[in-house]
């Protein structure tokens, strides 16, 4: 299958992206039925928000020659390495867990950003 | 044709979601009793469970992990972490993200991250087949369903799991490593092997050595990837140095590589065996092994052509890394093979693919999804025994009961525990945060024999000293606590010289639940006083540590 006849743009990638994550709540929930919805609701949030909403993010890099669902399926091990060094490195250096969880994700999302960016103008000029 | 684009597209989703589903019910669901969140940790069935999910506890207690809990560390502070950090970094950070204990996030990451691990695969057989990718994924049950690898779920073999995860994520990067920046996200994943399980990292790179030289003199390669190559080793070193540094002065002096053949592990919970596939789907992937090494089908395109070249490698590869143990490299091969049967599993696509080609084509993807399927569905009904949830080790009880001590004692108490189901695998006792020793079942038997309980006796502190309880002596160097100081477990103590004494009331032996009764009642007679009691546990105070608490003799008779 050839992505480039079929690239989505980044605002159905995000809608399609949200459809995931409502199917994987579904999914979960049926799975561990004996789990009430709001334990299932933030399992699922908490592993989005760590493990792949960053990892979507750093690798956009690739949206010209890799489907979606490639890499959705790598960003998860992609987020786990960068934010498994860095954390540790981070907590080395003082900064607490309790706040990496909340920090970290936003940080990689606007580096992974912003270098998109420079490379974008780089392109151009 | 954009109809059928978006259909086939819409099947394959839903097939990766219902796959995903079944392998979650397999791999965690059944035994966690079809919950995510547990009272205490849950189908922990070894001490290596344990030892991994206080040491994640406590990193979530201190909010880092620059040193090592004193109170499993024989009481050092000074012991800097050594273990191999990123498993337990995630579970802190999903346990905080999530609400969820850390207890249930490490293990739940564990089965999550093995199960992505066989997603990896497909998007890498995608690209070549994707006929043979759907057909591949239901040999990947075998992890769920053979025993040696269940082992490694329930018995604390996590962090190997983890490295051979990331191990797969570098297959993919390999395999696409004319992407752009490959160089850097290679480097990251090599170093997450360092600081995940430094074991997987030479198998990753023993990859990368084969799989560049391969694409070299295969012409597949050219001195930009091999500059590319060079670039990830060293992002590899850069970011992994400080872990490096430590892990030579620590872990290779304590466990120095030696070159040993093995064949047996019955302490890790069994090897996995190429027999333990069974025999139909033993020959149905020696097939897939036949057509991919000589099969003399025509390519078509550039990326069947890759793909085909790629798998071989991989596919051999994972063969033979998986049965170094022959050749010296220890239980490290053991290791490896937990993901057998993710990494054998093109085999097993390959064959089915060749027989079924027309069908295939004829049925479109969603008849070959359809029949992977029941092909899973098959192979789980053959070979998955389901079970009720497992407690495991642990038990409401006992867990209330080192909360209890946790919460209620003073930090520097010493908590001595005698006959209990759950203690003889002591991981568990680090949850006390105290520095905490334990009468061991042999030794309690060989009492019994004897006839009588001496006041000075052989007990077993929880002291986890994998890598020699290293500590920094400057900047980059490091000195060995276990070795300098001759630290050990097991050593002679003064029964009577412990602040908190705690009895299963209950238990598997009723010879030892009898000992435990004459002793609590011995230590009650000398004014001891209860401090906590549950349905199962009773724990006793000791109003003058190091006075008396046995009788004229120092010892009890029995």
């Amino acid at each position: 299958m050839d992505p480039t006849t079929t690239l989505p743009s980044k605002t159905r990638e995000i809608k399609i992206m949200t459809i995931l994550f409502a199917l994987s709540a579904v999914l979960l929930k049926i799975v561990f039925y004996n789990e009430t919805i709001a334990t299932v609701a933030s399992t699922t949030a908490a592993f989005f928000w760590l493990f792949i909403i960053p990892g979507y993010f750093v690798t956009l890099i690739w949206k010209q020659d890799s489907t979606l669902t490639e890499r959705f399926i790598i960003s998860i091990p992609v987020s786990a390495a960068i934010l498994g060094i860095t954390s540790y490195y981070l907590g080395l250096f003082g900064l607490p867990l309790k706040i990496q969880a909340w920090i970290l994700p936003p940080i990689i999302i606007l580096i992974s950003i912003f270098c998109l960016k420079v490379k974008k103008v780089s392109q151009k000029t | 044709m954009a109809i059928v684009r978006i259909k086939e597209t819409t099947v394959e989703a839903a097939f990766l979601l219902i796959f995903v589903g079944i392998m979650l019910w397999i791999g965690i669901a059944d035994t966690w009793g079809h919950k995510i969140q547990h009272p205490f940790p849950y189908s922990y069935l070894a001490s290596d469970t344990f030892q991994h999910q206080t040491r994640a506890q406590w990193i979530k207690d201190a909010g880092n992990y620059r040193y090592e809990a004193p109170y499993y560390s024989a009481g050092l502070t000074d012991v800097v972490g050594f273990y191999p950090p990123i498993l337990n970094h995630l579970s802190v950070l999903l346990s905080y993200s999530s609400g969820l204990e850390v207890y249930d996030t490490i293990l739940f990451l564990t089965v999550l991250f093995t199960i992505i691990g066989m997603l990896i695969l497909y998007i890498i057989l995608r690209e070549w087949n994707i006929n043979i990718a759907l057909l591949s994924l239901p040999l990947t049950t075998y992890i769920f369903t053979i025993l040696e690898t269940r082992r490694a779920f329930l018995w604390g073999h996590w962090s190997a799991l983890l490295g051979d995860f990331f191990f797969v994520a570098i297959a993919w990067i390999l395999f696409n490593f004319e992407k752009k920046y490959s160089a850097i996200f290679l480097g990251i994943l090599l170093s997450a092997t360092i600081l995940g399980h430094t074991a997987a990292t030479v198998f990753a790179l023993l990859f990368i050595i084969v799989f560049t030289v391969t694409s070299l003199i295969t012409h597949r390669f050219n001195l930009v990837h091999l500059k590319g190559i060079i670039i990830a080793l060293i992002i590899t070193l850069a970011v992994s140095a400080y872990f490096l540094i430590l892990f030579k002065q620590s872990w290779m002096i304590i466990y120095p590589f030696t070159f040993t053949i093995e064949t047996d592990w019955n302490s890790g919970g069994g090897l996995v065996q190429l027999k333990h596939f069974g025999t139909i789907t033993l020959i149905i992937m020696a097939l897939g092994f036949r057509t991919l090494l000589f099969s003399r089908q025509p390519v078509f395109n550039h990326e069947e052509e890759k793909g085909k070249f790629f798998q071989k490698l991989f596919v051999i590869f994972s063969l033979i890394a998986g049965l170094t143990n022959y050749v010296g490299f220890t239980i490290r091969a053991f290791n490896f093979r937990f993901y057998w049967p993710i990494t054998l599993a093109p085999l097993f696509g390959i064959a089915l693919y060749t027989h079924l080609k027309s069908f295939c084509e004829k049925t479109k993807l969603i008849g070959t999804a359809i029949l992977s399927l029941l092909i899973m569905m098959l192979l789980i009904k053959i070979n998955y025994q389901p079970t009720d949830a497992i407690n495991g080790l642990m038990n409401q009880y006992t867990w209330q009961t080192l909360a209890w001590i946790r919460d209620n004692t003073p930090h520097d108490s010493k908590p001595l525990f005698f006959y209990g189901e759950a203690y003889d695998q002591d991981g568990s006792l680090g949850n006390t945060h105290r520095i905490n020793a334990r009468t061991e079942i042999d030794e309690l038997k060989k009492t019994l024999e004897k006839g009588a309980l001496e006041r000075n006796y052989s007990v077993k502190y929880l002291i986890e000293a994998g890598a020699g309880l290293p500590y920094k002596k400057g900047q980059l160097s490091y000195g060995l606590h276990s070795v300098e100081n001759n630290i050990t477990n097991k050593k002679m103590a003064d029964l009577c010289n412990f602040n908190y004494y705690i009895f299963d009331t209950w238990g598997k032996n009723p010879q030892l639940v009898k000992l435990n009764n004459i002793i609590r009642r011995n230590l009650t007679g000398h004014n001891f006083t209860k401090v906590f009691e549950n349905k199962l546990n009773i724990v006793l105070k000791n109003p003058t540590p190091g006075g008396a608490c046995f009788g004229p003799n120092n010892n009890i008779t029995l």
